[in-house]
């Protein structure tokens, strides 16, 4: 056996052993298919979810169904009564959703609204406010205040108490009189106690008013339908059969006096009485039988009164309206009003009147010296101003007037009148396409309505009818329609209109058909003129024409400047700080700086600036050509901020700063300030060529208002720079000697050419003035000479015309390591400002295979000097340096400041060129050729040089020009004269 | 302390290598390459681990972001890039910049990209949004923007105009500071007081950040045309810098001498490696 149990292995569940002797269980049903309610209770199923769940498995709280309560009450507990409710034999199911009894929480209306719920609140403040409850917002809740509709609050307001009717209060006396009547009235039976009514009566004091009984208003439907008074429609019930298919749906049938069902229902309940309709019957009798039409006089008229004969008074003829009787009032007679009497002259045709007289009493008002004078008889001394005018003038004015009219020209208009001759004549040289932007500008300052309608036409021709304009046959039509130069006196206009029509019917004298009768002689004369010079000025430009112009989008107001809210230290002193490592507040500057808001929110940082709309660092706007901004100028900032940032080239000076190296910033200024333009962009000013329309004329005007040196050295001279000691002697002995007036002025001149050029020969200057330094020997006369060079090579600088070559000029300052570095390949070196604008892209690293480090040694050179990258051009310089440039730049070498390092190959480039230029000028040519080390600027060049010879020879006259103006500057000038060009200056650079 | 050995020496085979930066933990490294593409290692064992190619240009840097999903790229192609570490997909790519991107930079919880360009703007682009114009652009700088520096309420930026430029987001202010030369890299300080700045005149300056005074300056190596970046090491103790003569300059911090050179170098690229590697 133990064996056996051992080796037996059991697998699965034994089966129950059955014992015989018990009673057969019958195997329990599973509940059909039932449905389990939330409480896993069996539920019913109806279709949907309908019907009640009560029953045994949808028992009510237990199996037993619902438990009947039982009275029970005890001494400490009594049983409270309660009466049951239909809840109380329900399921949870039931008050649910799809349940017989649904349970919906609504919010009731008085607590939907919002402004309802601030009403509520507040009532509950007033309610609360001085009770313990106070602001506590829980209870408060509780506490639902009565609504009251406004009506209702209002009427309590005047005095109005529930219970009362509406109406004034009035006093008892009327009862009383009444009581009196009753009394006087007839009692039959008993009478009724005396003293009551005594009472009631004797009680009212005297002067006690009542308010009026409250009386049910009576309610009256309004009548919105067009049937008579009291009909009804037809009940579609009682005409037809029950049987019949009901159309209309059966109004609502409503039994009064008697208990019982209201509306419409199935069947006759028990209580009704009348149930004969229940089955009604088809009846032959309740159709018309008969075709025969009825003569209804009535037309339908269901009025009361319906048949009665109407008596028809004595001598009325007519026939009576059924229903209606005949009033016994008279009608009000008609009142007639008698057509109105016409005057003995009146004739029916309307004439018009004549516009010319009326408006006599307005040119009256308006009159001048001139016409008040011939009212009052007097001669007039002259006709016109142009009478004033001698007769020399008043022929180079014809000249220039004739001179304008033959170009198409739109502009010169008012320049006549307003500007000076040789202006006028400046501006009638000058092109149309030129004009007329200058034209619009002189507009804006001009006041007279002439000229503010004349800024006008551009615009509209070329906004409102563009399509016009060039299918335009006539331009006189469309000016009429659209330029209307004498708004502002709608009888000049008028007539300025006719005028315009007759001149274009080719009427030779249109004026005098327009010209009023009341106009003195002198009036017509000047607006005759006015006339012709609008018809002619106010003629739209050609399509073509106007669609090269636009109006400007946005106002640049040249005269500003944005700059940074705050000061910035001298940047001098930055330098020279920086210079000498004393690193701190002097080289420190803090701005405020606003954060974008969502950068902020990204860097998790409070926004410092909350509500701020500005991002970045605050600029103001000030005034260009303040001095202030001078001095700004002198110091870091930039005149505009994306400008040529002549502050880096400042910064690159490694020198220590000189006086002169102020007056060449103070040239800088100049530059700047008489061409903003230029100062905008570089990129800008990269693909545009400078126009070089200035003439010689203008050149000249500046010249004479430009200022000396000493009024800049007045102003802006600095002296607490550390090396001012041994300059300092230097400077003023130049300027005793004056060449640095005359450079500067000099510089100036050129500088109205182009202005970037001239930095470059600023730049120049300071490093012959640097050199100068060195070599104190050195002659003033030298001086000039090497400035004379300068002046050459600007002009040979102007030519190109391009302002980028100018950038090259910083490099010079520039220290440029010139030996190679042991890597050329890795890392990017710093491309700074200059060098990218020098165009010097120094990519060295090229790709593929590295070079063998031997090559690299040998490469180094080029590689750093752009050797393999280079151009050809730039190889055959190599080569072609000749031995005096050698020697030159040994000579070089010599004047080279140690900290200024080793120029970059750049520089001696042009520096060699130059003095190539200096030795023969035969060289010129091919050497020039080097100073330029784009391609794209080769078949430019030919023309250029051609054109720089040229320009020489202007130089030279330009130095003639120069020896006047030194000769000027020579002559000591007081204080007072320098400040007013410096005002002549600073005004011509608005202008 | 000092390294000394050189464990490994990578040939990336990317031509010139113009940064390689390791991601925030030191267990992967960057490699920005001039053959366009960025390649990811591991350093420690020796193994390359993927190869971006993202950018049409020379990559010039690029960044981890702090959860290492994404790498943040930049370039002579102008392009800012949002790259993703797993399947090198683009995520996004800003554009805007007008020049040579030089330096790009995640912030603190790599919420923004700051890129700074040859343009003269730092750009701060938001990785959050799928907006594609910056969120702010920074123009203070008068020249290329050389070096970006972000802590977790300043921007840093260096600027070759000489200035470096410290923008304040908690007090809203910018405080620029002049160098006299042009910056090539900057960094802050492990405690966040100071700033250190390379200028191109050979010399590396430690600046107090709050007045702009010159605490210290490290000489001695060379530096006057490239972009090398100089770092402190993790306890601020050294001031590790490349050179220009391919040698790794470790200056001690208070006393400013010259403590060891690193001379392995054939090339740049494993001078600014050697910096980055340590300066984590």
């Amino acid at each position: 056996m133990e064996d056996d149990e051992d080796t037996f292995v059991t697998i699965g569940t034994p089966l129950e052993f059955i014992d015989e002797d018990d009673p057969i269980k019958k195997p329990q049903k599973e509940l059909q298919a039932v449905g389990v309610g939330t409480k896993a209770r069996p539920r019913f199923h109806g279709a949907f979810t309908g019907g009640f769940s009560a029953g045994y498995f949808n028992t009510v709280g237990s199996k037993d169904g619902f438990t009947p309560s039982s009275f029970t009450s005890s001494k400490e507990k009594k049983n409270e009564f309660s009466t049951q409710r239909p809840e109380d034999f329900m399921d949870e199911e039931d008050f649910a959703e799809h349940g017989i009894a649904p349970r919906k929480f609504q919010t009731s209306d008085s607590f939907v609204s919002e402004d309802r719920k601030r009403q509520r609140d507040q009532a509950i403040k007033s309610a609360t406010a001085d009770t313990l409850l106070g602001s506590t917002t829980a209870l408060a809740d509780l506490i639902v205040p009565e609504r009251l509709t406004i009506g209702v609050k209002l009427l309590r307001k005047m005095g109005w108490k529930e219970g009362q009717g509406l109406g004034p209060r009035y006093e008892k006396k009327a009862k009383s009189g009444k009581s009196s009547k009753d009394s006087q009235r007839k009692v039959y039976g008993c009478s009724l106690p005396q003293e009551m009514s005594e009472e009631s009566d004797e009680e009212i004091p005297e002067n006690v008013t009542f308010a009026p009984k409250d009386v049910n208003p009576v309610k009256i439907g309004a009548k919105d339908n067009v049937h008579g008074i009291g009909y009804r429609g037809l009940d579609p019930r009682k005409a037809l059969p029950a049987t019949h298919v009901s159309l209309f749906p059966a109004p609502a049938i409503t039994k009064t006096g008697k208990k019982g069902i209201r509306g419409t229902a199935f069947g006759v309940g028990a209580l009704e009485e009348d149930d004969e309709d229940v089955y009604s019957q088809d009846h032959l009798s309740n159709y018309d039988m008969t075709m025969d039409i009825e003569e209804d006089i009535h037309m339908g008229w269901t009025a009361p009164g319906r048949g009665k004969k109407q008596a028809v008074p004595v001598g009325y003829v007519g026939n009576l309206l059924e229903g209606f009787t005949l009033s016994g009032k008279k009608l009000p007679p008609r009142k007639i009003f008698p057509p109105p009497h016409l005057p003995s002259n009146y004739k029916p045709l309307h004439t018009f009147r004549k516009e010319d007289t009326a408006p006599v009493s307005h040119t009256n008002t308006e009159q001048d010296a001139v016409s008040r004078g011939l009212t009052l008889g007097e001669t007039p001394v002259f006709e016109s101003v142009f009478d004033l005018i001698p007769q020399k003038d008043k022929e180079r004015l014809n000249a220039a007037k004739s001179r304008a009219e033959g170009t198409i020209d739109v502009q010169s208009s008012s320049n006549t009148e307003k500007s000076s001759s040789d202006s006028h004549i400046h501006t009638s040289q000058t092109s149309v396409s030129s004009a007329v932007p200058a034209m619009e500008s002189t507009a804006g300052t001009q006041s007279s309505p002439m000229a503010t309608a004349g800024s006008q036409p551009s615009p509209m021709a070329t906004t409102k009818e563009p399509s016009k304009l060039g299918t335009l046959q006539s331009p006189h039509t469309s000016r009429a329609a659209v330029f209307s130069p004498f708004v502002k006196d709608p009888e000049k206009q008028r007539r300025y209109d006719q005028y315009i029509s007759l001149v274009k019917e080719g009427n030779p004298d249109a004026y005098e058909h327009v010209a009023g009768s009341h106009m003195t002689e002198w009036e017509r004369e000047r607006e005759m003129e006015e006339f012709s010079k609008a018809a002619r000025f106010y003629k739209p430009m050609t399509s073509m024409m106007a669609s090269r112009f636009t109006r400007a989008k946005f106002h640049d107001d040249e005269d500003k400047v944005e700059m940074p809210a705050q000061e910035e230290g001298n940047k001098n002193d930055r330098q020279s700080a920086a210079k000498m490592k004393m690193y701190g507040t002097l080289t420190r500057d803090s701005y405020e700086w606003h954060p974008d808001r969502v950068v902020c929110k990204r860097f998790n940082i409070p926004d410092p600036y909350p509500g701020s709309t500005i991002t970045g660092v605050p600029k103001v706007k000030r005034d260009k050509y303040s001095v202030f901004n001078f001095l700004n100028f002198s110091s870091n900032e930039p005149i505009e901020e994306k400008s040529v940032s002549q502050d880096s080239e400042m910064k690159a000076l490694p020198a220590p700063e000189t006086k002169q190296d102020k007056a060449e910033s103070v040239s800088f200024k100049i530059t700047a300030k008489s061409h903003p333009k230029m100062t905008t962009s570089i990129f800008s000013s990269l693909n545009e060529e400078k126009p070089k329309g200035s003439s010689s004329e203008n050149v000249q005007k500046e010249e004479e208002a430009r200022p000396s040196m000493d009024l800049f050295e007045a102003i802006f001279g600095n002296t607490d720079s550390e090396d001012s000691e041994e300059d300092t002697p230097k400077a003023t002995s130049n300027i005793s000697n004056s060449p640095p007036a005359t450079l500067s002025q000099a510089s100036n001149k050129r500088s109205s050419e182009s202005p970037t050029t001239d930095i470059t020969e600023t730049r120049d200057q300071s490093s012959n003035l640097d050199k100068g330094h060195h070599h104190s020997g050195r002659s003033n006369s030298e001086k000039n000479k090497n400035r004379s060079e300068s002046d050459k090579s600007g002009s040979k600088e102007r030519t190109s015309a391009n302002p980028t070559t100018s950038i090259f000029s910083h490099l010079f300052q520039e220290p440029q390591k010139e030996e190679v570095s042991l890597l050329p390949g890795a890392p990017v070196a710093i491309e700074t400002l200059e060098m990218r604008l020098s165009g010097e892209n120094r990519v060295e690293d090229s790709f593929g295979p590295e070079l063998p480090p031997v090559m690299k040694e040998s490469a180094g050179g080029s590689l750093k000097g752009n050797g393999i990258m280079q151009p050809e051009h730039q190889k055959s310089y190599d080569e072609g340096r000749g031995e005096k440039d050698r020697h030159r730049e040994r000579k070089k070498e010599k004047y080279r400041d140690k900290e200024k390092g080793q120029h970059k190959d750049k520089h001696r480039h042009r520096s060699r060129s130059r003095g190539d230029r200096e030795r023969d000028s035969s060289d010129r040519h091919k050497k020039h050729k080097h100073t330029k080390s784009k391609k794209s600027k080769h078949k430019k060049k030919h023309k250029k040089e051609k054109k720089s010879h040229k320009k020489e020879k202007q130089t030279v006259s330009y130095s003639s020009s120069d020896a006047d103006s030194e000769s000027d500057s020579d002559s000591p000038v007081s204080n007072q004269e320098l400040l007013q060009r410096w005002r002549s200056l600073t005004k011509e650079g608005k202008l | 302390m000092l390294p000394e050995k050189l464990i490994y020496e990578i040939s990336c085979k990317q031509g010139a290598l113009r940064a390689v930066r390791f991601n925030s933990d030191g267990n992967y490294c960057l490699t920005c390459g001039s053959d366009k593409s960025i390649k990811l290692w591991n350093p420690h064992r020796n193994l390359l681990l993927k190869n971006y190619q993202v950018h049409a240009y020379e990559v010039l840097d690029a960044q981890a972001s702090c959860d290492n999903s994404q790498i943040c790229s930049c370039g002579m192609d102008k392009y800012v890039c949002a790259t993703d570490v797993g399947t090198g997909k683009i995520l996004r790519k800003y554009r805007g910049h007008a020049g040579t991107v030089n330096c790009v930079k995640y912030n603190e919880n790599s919420s923004v990209i700051l890129s700074g360009s040859t343009d003269n703007s730092v750009r701060i682009w938001d990785c959050k949004s799928r907006k594609l114009e910056p969120l702010q652009i920074l123009d203070e700088a008068k020249d290329s923007v050389t070096s970006i520096q972000v802590s977790d309420h300043e921007i840093l930026t260096g600027s070759a105009d000489g200035y470096f430029r410290r923008y304040d987001l908690r007090t809203g202010r910018m405080h620029a500071d002049f160098l006299g030369k042009a910056v090539s890299s900057v960094s802050f300080t492990k405690d966040g007081q100071c700033v250190l700045a390379s200028t191109l005149d050979d010399s590396i300056k430690l600046m107090d950040k709050e007045t702009g005074e010159m605490l210290n300056e490290f000489t001695g190596h060379k530096n006057h045309d490239y972009k090398i970046d100089s770092a402190l090491n993790c306890e601020d103790t050294h001031v590790i810098s490349g050179s220009e003569d391919g040698l790794v300059y470790y200056w001690d911090l208070v006393e400013a001498k010259i403590v060891h050179k690193l001379n392995h170098a054939r090339t740049h690229d494993h001078t600014i490696q050697k910096i980055q590697s340590l300066m984590w």
